[in-house]
């Protein structure tokens, strides 16, 4: 799966690997990268949780359906963030997408009443997705069109969608979604895995092809590596962005679906620091936060790392102030170990 | 040409005049014109506050003041410090401030206070006390009352665990830090875990809550603290398919938290009487203004008034009194005055 890391380098930079890369043995090139080292990492702090958890509990498959319950929206809204930070744009204001599309979709879920769940159901997952569409588009032509850099577009478009998500709230939690939406999907496990994280792990699987095998991938990278050279190949710029920004925020819009189900009622305080949440898993997994350089596979490892983190710590029941300390100690090692054994790392550039 | 010497002492005349005004004392014309007072609040998006609000809002049309309602919809103090600043330049005549902070706030309230504008605190009490006086729930009192359905959900054993909001909140560890000696000292054999925080968001509460299911085979009881902390709580102890093993206790009484006590889901939630806390507080500044008619230094206090508590259970979750105790989504359906 790693090979869904794709490099394109128009210019030599020493923190990447050199112009022949490519030719290295697949096996070690699997071995090298980023997204390798993160779930070995992942592998390592498992094994550790599992034999301080009483009675190895934090390997039974309970738990790995808790880790993967956990994961989904994550994954979901990590995976979009590649895309985007890869073709050299970021979107602050997934979180708040997130929330939109969960809200409108649970305005319309109720407000069809308790005797038609199924038609209820279908058009919510639609709508979840239509308005995650929306938001995303609107954050593409923000960008394009009125060519406001993506930080500071989506950055205004964070509190945007939050404040109409409020207003269509009415200011609080939406309650009355049927509680089968709960029961049959949002903590339901299929062969023991819950159907959220399926969905979240087959969405990021269809984007790994997508990305993969077809050119998009290609000129997603292109996009972030060097735009003027993609815009003189004929690259049509605008209109690509204006579609991934749209795709990533369907990504969102599903979340929010998600998140719907899961907790059968919205979350308005609760969704700030997704954004924030997926750009780090994104980044520790081996995208460049400047463009170029995307790591599906290490959107997954990286992903993981934050859940186990954050589940391992308390299922080993360290009190939560030193759970923050032992958070950030974690991922400065996680990134500066994998920064050490790059060619043009830190080590390398020590003994130079 | 205007001399500058003339320019200054029409500035510095301007000046004088504007001054008292600016004090925001209801000064002789408050007679005529209705009082202005300003109810600074955050996460305004929480039925809680949205309860208070509607209380408020019936108050001040009982007593024909006009009452200003805003806050941030997060649970940011520093927005909500910001907020209070900003609201003070509009010179209202009262203040009422629902603070996320206990210690945060005291700048700004002792000047308002000086500056002869009454400021009451609702929900939270400001160290020091710097407001005329605050409106309270007894967290203490209504997490200690919680001793007893603890006992009896646990038998006295086993292990629960406490899901809580933010840190640096007496208004959210009340809930529990009195409560736990009390357990300690009434079921010792019962083990209690150091409190997790969620920060509003279900998603983390779930996260949360499903860790300590994995890591405590024991757990026989969560505590939530509060609304999103309890949604999620639920839908975790649901996940892990332990619902008739682990039991799920909360404070206040959200619209998601009055779902999960008709489905059975919560065995018991302190409500506490927001819309009561949001008529009380407008009607203490109304008093305090039409008491001091020529304004001057508000003197601070610390004195605390108390609003009613009430434990719900899904065994009378569909009477009466529990209710009047639901908080509210809109204002719409708000009842009418309760004092």
């Amino acid at each position: 799966m790693n090979e869904a890391t794709q490099t394109v380098e128009t210019a030599p930079a020493p923190s990447n690997p050199p112009a022949n890369a490519l030719a290295i043995h697949p096996l070690r090139r699997i071995l090298n990268s980023t997204a390798t080292w993160v779930f070995g990492i992942d592998i390592i702090l498992m094994l550790v949780f599992g034999v301080i958890s009483p009675d190895g509990a934090f390997l039974t498959s309970q738990s790995f359906q808790a880790l993967g319950l956990d994961a989904a929206e994550a994954l979901l809204l990590a995976t979009g963030i590649a895309l985007l930070l890869g073709a050299g744009e970021i979107d602050l204001s997934l979180g708040s997408n997130l929330l939109l599309s969960s809200v409108v979709g649970a305005k319309l879920i109720v407000s069809f009443g308790a005797g038609s769940t199924g038609t209820a159901t279908i058009l919510g997952v639609l709508v979840c997705l239509a308005v995650g569409a929306t938001v995303g588009v609107v954050n593409g032509l923000i960008v394009t069109r009125l060519r406001v850099a993506s930080l500071i577009a989506t950055l205004a478009t964070l509190g945007i969608a939050s404040g109409i998500a409020n207003i269509v709230a009415g200011g609080s939690d939406i309650t009355g979604l049927p509680q089968v939406l709960q029961t049959d999907f949002g903590i339901k496990t299929e062969l023991g895995i819950p159907l959220p994280a399926f969905v979240a792990f087959a969405v990021w699987l269809i984007t790994i092809l997508l990305f993969k095998s077809t050119r998009y991938g290609m000129r997603l990278l292109a996009l972030g590596s060097n735009r003027g050279a993609a815009q003189r190949s004929g690259l049509r710029v605008d209109l690509h962005l204006v579609l991934l920004f749209g795709l990533v925020g369907t990504f969102a819009g599903l979340a929010g679906f998600i998140d719907l189900t899961r907790f059968a009622t919205t979350n308005l305080a609760g969704h700030t620091n997704d954004g924030l949440a997926a750009i780090t898993a994104a980044v520790i997994g081996g995208t460049s936060l400047f463009g170029g350089r995307v790591s599906l596979a290490g959107v997954l490892s990286g992903t993981m790392l934050a859940v186990i983190l954050q589940d391992g710590l308390i299922v080993i029941g360290l009190s939560p102030f030193y759970q923050l300390i032992a958070i950030g100690v974690v991922l400065v090692a996680a990134v500066s170990l994998d920064q050490h054994r790059r060619p043009g790392g830190l080590r390398s550039r020590l003994l130079r | 040409m205007v001399r500058p010497k003339t320019l200054a002492a029409a500035i510095a005349a301007l000046a004088a005049a504007a001054i008292p005004a600016m004090s925001g004392v209801a000064s002789a014309n408050a007679a005529t014109t209705p009082y202005k007072i300003t109810f600074v609040s955050a996460l305004v998006n929480d039925s809680y506050f949205v309860t208070i609000k509607c209380g408020a809002e019936v108050e001040a049309k009982k007593l024909g003041v006009d009452l200003t309602w805003t806050g941030p919809t997060s649970n940011s103090a520093a927005q909500e410090i910001q907020t209070v600043t900003e609201e003070s330049l509009t010179n209202p005549d009262g203040m009422i401030i629902a603070p996320f902070s206990n210690t945060g706030f005291s700048g700004v309230v002792s000047e308002l206070m000086k500056k002869g504008v009454p400021v009451v605190a609702s929900g939270e009490k400001l160290t020091p006390p710097d407001a005329l006086t605050t409106f309270i729930t007894d967290f203490k009192v209504g997490g200690n009352s919680l001793a007893s359905t603890v006992t009896k959900l646990t038998g006295g054993t086993g292990t629960m665990a406490i899901v809580a909001d933010t840190t640096g909140n007496t208004t959210d560890s009340d809930r529990f830090t009195g409560l736990i000696p009390i357990l300690h000292k009434e079921d010792p054999n019962l083990t209690i875990l150091s409190p997790q925080y969620a920060n509003n968001s279900s998603a983390t509460a779930a996260t949360v809550t499903s860790a300590l299911i994995t890591g405590n085979p024991d757990l026989k009881l969560v505590y939530a603290s509060t609304g999103p902390e309890a949604v999620g709580a639920a839908s975790a102890i649901a996940a892990a398919g332990d619902t008739s093993k682990i039991k799920l206790i909360s404070f206040d009484s959200s619209p998601p938290q009055i779902t999960l006590l008709k489905e059975g889901k919560l065995a018991a939630s302190i409500a506490q009487s927001p819309f009561e806390d949001g008529e009380l507080t407008v009607k203490k500044v109304y008093e305090y203004l039409k008491a001091h008619p020529n304004g001057g230094p508000v003197k601070a206090s610390s004195s605390v008034n108390y609003t009613p508590q009430y434990e719900l259970t899904p065994a009378d979750i569909h009477g009466k009194k529990a209710l009047s105790y639901e908080y509210l989504t809109s204002c719409k359906n708000a009842p009418k005055s309760t004092v």
